[in-house]
């Protein structure tokens, strides 16, 4: 075919953007399904049982409820900045969620079909901006709504981010320093060449990745920005209707873009269990696309697991954990990390 | 009381942690213990208090309830029949929006005649129709059942 680029390069992205779009958020509903059905089995309860079968078709209610709710803004909010906060964090979490590699390429009707929209040579650093900016969409919607548990939620929020990315930052750089690039596709490959995925070789830097990133969501144990036992709602407090459901999709979208760059960083993304193996070789005939949504959902339960074991941290135990604990933590796993490396080359070489 | 001393190891290990992930995970294959109501009720126990009865043929109108009502919800007078202990309650009002189910009124009855009945689903759409009458108490009130 003459014109591949098109295909490639236009065609099917935006096919992939447009499964995406119409899934993603059919899929959070239910993703707050298993939540609240989650927490109901841990405190012996049934949770959702009314609507449908084992109320199955809750999401689709509440969504549908969500619709006809009022917008209301604020008599003396920011109006653009109020409207345009969840605006971002939407976009944000998408965004996150065209950078993951979600299974190996296949041939469908003659084009190659990789699935990731986009595999660039630096996507786990683009990644790590394109989360970060979510702050902004929580320090602009908690400022612009003019009260004052908004922007409590806001200030919380600002600090939270800032001090576990640090560490996340750090966490990230030891794996990619085994890898030897910041290629999403090929951290995959260098794990496959490897033989192992990385949580066999950085089980630290797994536990730490996993606390910050609880940290970085904003979920609980470390959901001081929405706190609704001390904030009301925190940073989405005046928010009402479809713009609060924006907010709860750019949250579920941020947890699944984590889990997905976890499970790739040090789960072999979308590979079976023990890639170069023969002995698990009859594992292969699940698609590698199942095996990356098993693991993420593993990691997404995890996230309600926690959430429904452990209490939220006060507010300065979780700045001097961040602090104290995590960022020396992580510097030193980075400088261990770089020794054996130094040392394992100049022995193989 | 200070805290108990942990060790390094356990800190880093994530013990803690780990044992209440543990608890939360063992929970989660519990059997639940909802009931849902309006579907499925729980079995009460014998004993349980729920809206009064009297059985009338048995009351000697001889007051104690009356008197004994802390909330004062009993009201009731009593005549005399032909015979020796043939006195009777001619007229017998419960208030049930004031009755508060201590079941004193149960205890002190000398013929067990007033009782509290196993039934609970007492709803009524006016105040008035929860004052309950002899022919009320005596053949309890009409329940509404919910179904589908």
């Amino acid at each position: 075919m003459n014109n591949t680029w098109l295909s490639d390069d236009v065609i099917i992205p935006l096919l992939l953007i447009g499964i995406i779009l119409a899934v993603f958020p059919l899929l959070v509903g239910y993703i707050v399904y298993v939540e609240r059905k989650v927490l109901a089995f841990i405190q012996s309860r049934l949770g959702p049982m009314r609507v449908g079968p084992y109320g199955l078709l809750q999401p689709i209610a509440d969504a549908f409820k969500l619709l006809f709710k009022e917008d209301i803004t604020p008599r003396n909010a920011d109006a653009l900045v109020f409207k345009a906060a969840p605006i971002i964090l939407l976009v944000v979490g998408f965004t996150g969620l065209s950078f993951l590699p979600m299974g190996e390429g296949f041939t469908a009707f003659g084009y190659d079909i990789r699935l990731s929209i986009v595999d660039v040579n630096v996507g786990v650093l683009a990644l790590l901006a394109i989360m970060s900016l979510s702050t902004y969409s929580l320090v602009l919607g908690g400022w612009a709504s003019n009260s004052k548990y908004p922007l409590l939620g806001a200030l919380r929020s600002a600090a939270q981010m800032v001090s576990y990315e640090v560490a996340l930052a750090f966490t990230v750089l030891a794996t990619l320093m085994i890898a030897g690039t910041l290629s999403l596709s090929g951290i995959i490959d260098a794990q496959r060449d490897m033989g192992v995925w990385y949580i066999f070789v950085q089980p630290v830097g797994f536990v730490l990745f996993i606390i910050a990133m609880v940290a970085e969501t904003n979920r609980l144990p470390f959901d001081l920005p929405e706190a609704e036992t001390e904030l009301v709602a925190g940073y989405f407090t005046e928010y009402s209707g479809f713009r609060w459901s924006f907010f709860m999709l750019g949250e579920y979208a941020a947890m699944t873009v984590m889990s997905g760059l976890l499970v790739t960083l040090y789960l072999g993304g979308w590979m079976r269990p023990f890639p170069n193996v023969e002995l698990f070789s009859f594992l292969d005939f699940i698609p590698g696309f199942i095996w990356f949504v098993l693991k993420v959902g593993f990691f997404i339960n995890l996230f309600i697991w926690l959430r429904g074991t452990f209490p939220r941290y006060r507010y300065d135990q979780l700045m001097g954990l961040g602090w104290k604990v995590f960022i020396p933590v992580s510097i030193v796993n980075l400088l261990v990390t770089g020794l054996l490396l130094i040392v394992w080359d100049s022995v193989a070489g | 009381m200070p805290a108990p001393k942990k060790s390094l190891a356990a800190t880093a290990l994530l013990t803690d942690l780990l044992t209440g992930l543990w608890t939360t995970l063992r929970y989660t294959f519990k059997p639940n213990v909802t009931v849902r109501y309006p579907l499925e009720r729980s079995v009460l126990h014998p004993n349980f208090r729920g809206i009064l009865r009297v059985d009338d043929d048995l009351c000697i109108a001889c007051f104690l309830c009356e008197k004994i009502c802390p909330a004062t919800c009993i009201v009731l007078e009593g005549e005399k029949g032909i015979g020796k202990g043939s006195k009777y309650a001619t007229f017998f009002y419960i208030d049930h929006a004031r009755c508060m189910f201590c079941g004193l009124c149960e205890e002190v009855c000398p013929v067990d005649s007033i009782y509290h009945s196993n039934e609970f689903e007492g709803a009524v759409f006016s105040r008035a129709d929860l004052v309950h009458d002899l022919a009320i108490l005596h053949k309890g009130h009409a329940i509404v059942h919910y179904e589908r």
